[in-house]
């Protein structure tokens, strides 16, 4: 991979991977979307961006792993990126410049010493079907009661909308616990789902280096304090996608 | 019957973008008006009518798993969608109910085969979705 210079013009437009403070190198070895990666530079700050790919920004696998890849490579305890959520583009890299760097860049360098030493983890659990089902049916015995008149679709449909609605329950209770055991060892926390509203839990936490050790060891206690048919997975150590926000 | 054992799995995020791909489409810094001239959208619309059959779809699934559980002969029922992914999407579906209801028809129509168990069950299911939709429109 090649590496670029500040501000090569651009007739597609600059996609912008990440922010970083302006010591950072660029990575070796990370493609981004299209063409080489390039630094856009203001005081302290620097957008790492390249070439928008030709024709329609498409959420690809191809693009969404060379996305993930750069701002990875980028994001390090020392010194922390700022991901971009996939598909920024602005018409060319003075624009980044004035328009990301100069005019938000208070927000930024907050956001820059605010995430120092901290990545994120995110958690989710997984579920074995049938040990579920055997949660649901051992805590509440309609279950069994509505499948014994389950003549017809209506009935079936009914059976079935009782069970779901069982293992939310149970779903959720675990998503809480999981909450509980995890959010005192980080130091921020967001849930994606606790259990119900959009499937099994999942969350992402913000976790800093001196509290990697003891948020470990919770989640090792969790996983087991949950029993059979659960595992709990955590993918990481991530850039902190879900601890920056909209800039206004 | 309890199993299977409590497992953690560590995964780095290279191992895993089905895992992150929600982070990397829907949190990281935005400017709002770039992502809207940049990003290309899905049709939510005939999202949410796929979603209102996949519903029905998965209580029945879930009704036939606990027939597999507690009746052993009727194991043979085949192979069954797993819990994640068709729950992810159930709960939208409650709001999707009403707005969705003339789509479904079409939606139904165009249903892949091999949902279809017997000759008579896909009607029934048109007729219970049109059913259940109608209900939920009245409430």
């Amino acid at each position: 991979m090649t590496r670029g210079t500040d501000d090569a013009g651009s007739a597609v437009g600059s996609y912008v991977y990440a922010i970083c403070s302006a010591e950072t190198a660029l990575p070796i070895g990370a493609q981004g979307l299209a063409g080489h990666l390039r630094s856009v530079r203001h005081g302290d700050l620097m957008a790492v961006v390249g070439d928008a790919p030709e024709g329609p920004l498409r959420p690809s696998r191809r693009h969404l792993v060379a996305h993930q890849e750069v701002v990875a490579a980028l994001h390090s305890r020392e010194r922390p990126a700022l991901p971009m959520r996939f598909g920024v583009v602005f018409p060319d890299d003075r624009r980044v410049r004035s328009e990301l760097l100069e005019s938000r860049g208070g927000r930024l360098c907050e956001w820059l010493e605010r995430l120092a030493g901290q990545f994120e983890l995110h958690v989710k659990l997984i579920y074995d079907p049938d040990v579920v089902l055997e949660r649901a049916l051992a805590s509440d015995p309609r279950i069994e009661e509505l499948r014994r008149r389950s003549e017809g679709i209506e009935a079936r449909v009914d059976l079935g909308e009782r069970v779901v609605r069982v293992i939310d329950r149970l779903c959720t209770a675990d998503g809480n616990q999981v909450l509980a055991a995890l959010g005192p060892h980080a130091t921020d926390v967001e849930v994606h789902s606790l259990g119900s509203e959009a499937g099994p839990f999942r969350a992402s936490f913000l976790v800093s280096d001196a509290m990697q050790g003891s948020f470990d060891s919770a989640l090792d206690r969790v996983g087991h304090a949950l029993g059979p048919g659960i595992t709990v997975k955590c993918v990481g150590p991530l850039p902190p996608y879900t601890f920056v926000a909209e800039l206004d | 019957m309890y199993t299977t054992n409590a497992a953690i799995r560590r995964a780095p995020a290279s191992s895993s973008l089905y895992d992150v791909m929600d982070l990397i489409l829907d949190k990281g810094l935005v400017i709002d008006a770039y992502v809207r001239v940049s990003l290309v959208g899905i049709e939510i619309l005939t999202i949410d009518a796929r979603i209102v059959v996949a519903s029905v779809d998965t209580y029945l699934r879930w009704a036939e798993r606990v027939d597999r559980l507690l009746i052993p002969e009727k194991r043979d029922v085949g192979d069954l969608i797993g819990a994640g992914a068709s729950r992810t999407s159930r709960n939208k579906t409650r709001g999707a109910l009403k707005g969705a209801a003339r789509g479904v028809h079409d939606v139904v129509k165009h249903r892949p085969r091999r949902h279809v168990h017997d000759d008579g069950l896909l009607h029934r299911v048109r007729q219970s979705i049109q059913h259940r939709v109608g209900r939920k429109s009245e409430s």
